[in-house]
């Protein structure tokens, strides 16, 4: 199916799922439970206030080789905005992009993810344990701290 | 999630999508139409005429490396129930697994999940086409008629 397609579909409008697609197009769907949205709220709403030059968008639609996939967080500056914010899915990442972990996601598919991201051009890509334990990535691997947010803190509520 | 979590959950009970999961153990949905309900019933009927010593599933459960997959259509022969009854997700896949091709799945996903049937115990795995004609598989390749049943029609259209 068709990202719109999916995007349109009754069906799939009030599902407590996150929605996104496999190399197939197929739908794909993982449970969010309550503390993912709390922690997903929380890295937005830092965002925003640590960079105001930019905007957090939450599960924005990036189209990679392997379906379409949605990071939980994702931060974009005006430049970005302004070029791609009527185009759904992005056909590049935002500069930042944040998955929010669940217990049902497993250590290779965040891999996955993290290196979708980056080949679609983000600079930085974050995890976020259930814990609220931050961990920051850049193209050449893990780093302490993140560089476009130095003040991020390294776990959240 | 868990298969059982998955067929539990009252969010995906009366979908208009096939369910199965991806190799991450996330909920996978493709589209089915009322077309394919009726073929994938009319296939069933077909095989239970042609082939004695067992009986058809519908959408059974199977599992595989990559996840709960489902064949439209599964003919289970007695030894096989015998020893597995109604298990879900079957351990082992059952003799003849068909599949209904949509114009979603692409050639290299049903070639996957031919792959996967056959290395999960299937004798058999069997096309059918969106015009009603069908393929036969053996583990060695294409065949003109299915080995098990060769009374079985080449076209259900």
């Amino acid at each position: 199916m068709d990202w719109s397609e999916i995007i349109d579909n009754p069906h799939l409008q009030d599902l407590p799922f996150k929605i996104e697609q496999d190399r197939y197009g197929n739908i794909v769907m993982s449970p969010a439970s309550n503390r993912h949205g709390e922690l997903q709220a929380e890295i937005a709403y830092l965002l925003r206030k640590l960079m105001p030059e930019g905007k957090s968008l939450t599960e924005c639609s990036v189209a990679t080789p392997e379906g379409v996939k949605s990071p939980d967080v994702a931060w974009a500056d005006a430049a970005f905005l302004a070029a791609n914010r009527m185009t759904t899915p992005f056909t590049t990442a935002p500069e930042v992009c944040v998955e929010v972990l669940s217990p049902s996601n497993s250590a290779a598919e965040i891999e996955l993810k993290t290196q979708l991201y980056f080949d679609a051009g983000a600079r930085e890509v974050w995890t976020c344990g259930a814990d609220g334990g931050m961990a920051f990535f850049t193209p050449g691997g893990p780093v302490e701290r993140s560089v476009r947010c130095q003040g991020f803190p390294l776990t959240i509520g | 999630m868990d298969w059982s979590e998955i067929i539990d959950n009252p969010h995906l009970q009366d979908l208009p999508f096939k369910i199965e999961q991806d190799r991450y153990g996330n909920v996978l949905m493709s589209p089915a139409s009322n077309w394919h309900g009726r073929i994938q019933n009319r296939i069933a009927r077909k095989l239970e005429a042609t082939l004695a010593g067992g009986e058809c599933i519908t959408e059974c459960s199977v599992q595989t490396p990559e996840g709960v997959k489902a064949p439209d259509v599964v003919w289970q022969s007695s030894s096989h129930y015998a020893r597995h009854g109604d298990a879900t997700p079957m351990p082992e896949a059952p003799e003849i697994c068909v599949e209904m091709l949509s114009p979603s799945n692409s050639a290299a996903e049903i070639e996957l999940k031919r792959r996967l049937y056959f290395d999960a115990g299937a004798r058999e795995v069997w096309l059918c086409h969106a015009d009603g004609r069908m393929e036969f598989f053996l583990p060695g390749g294409r065949a003109e008629r299915s080995a098990a049943a060769p009374e079985f029609p080449l076209s259900v259209a």
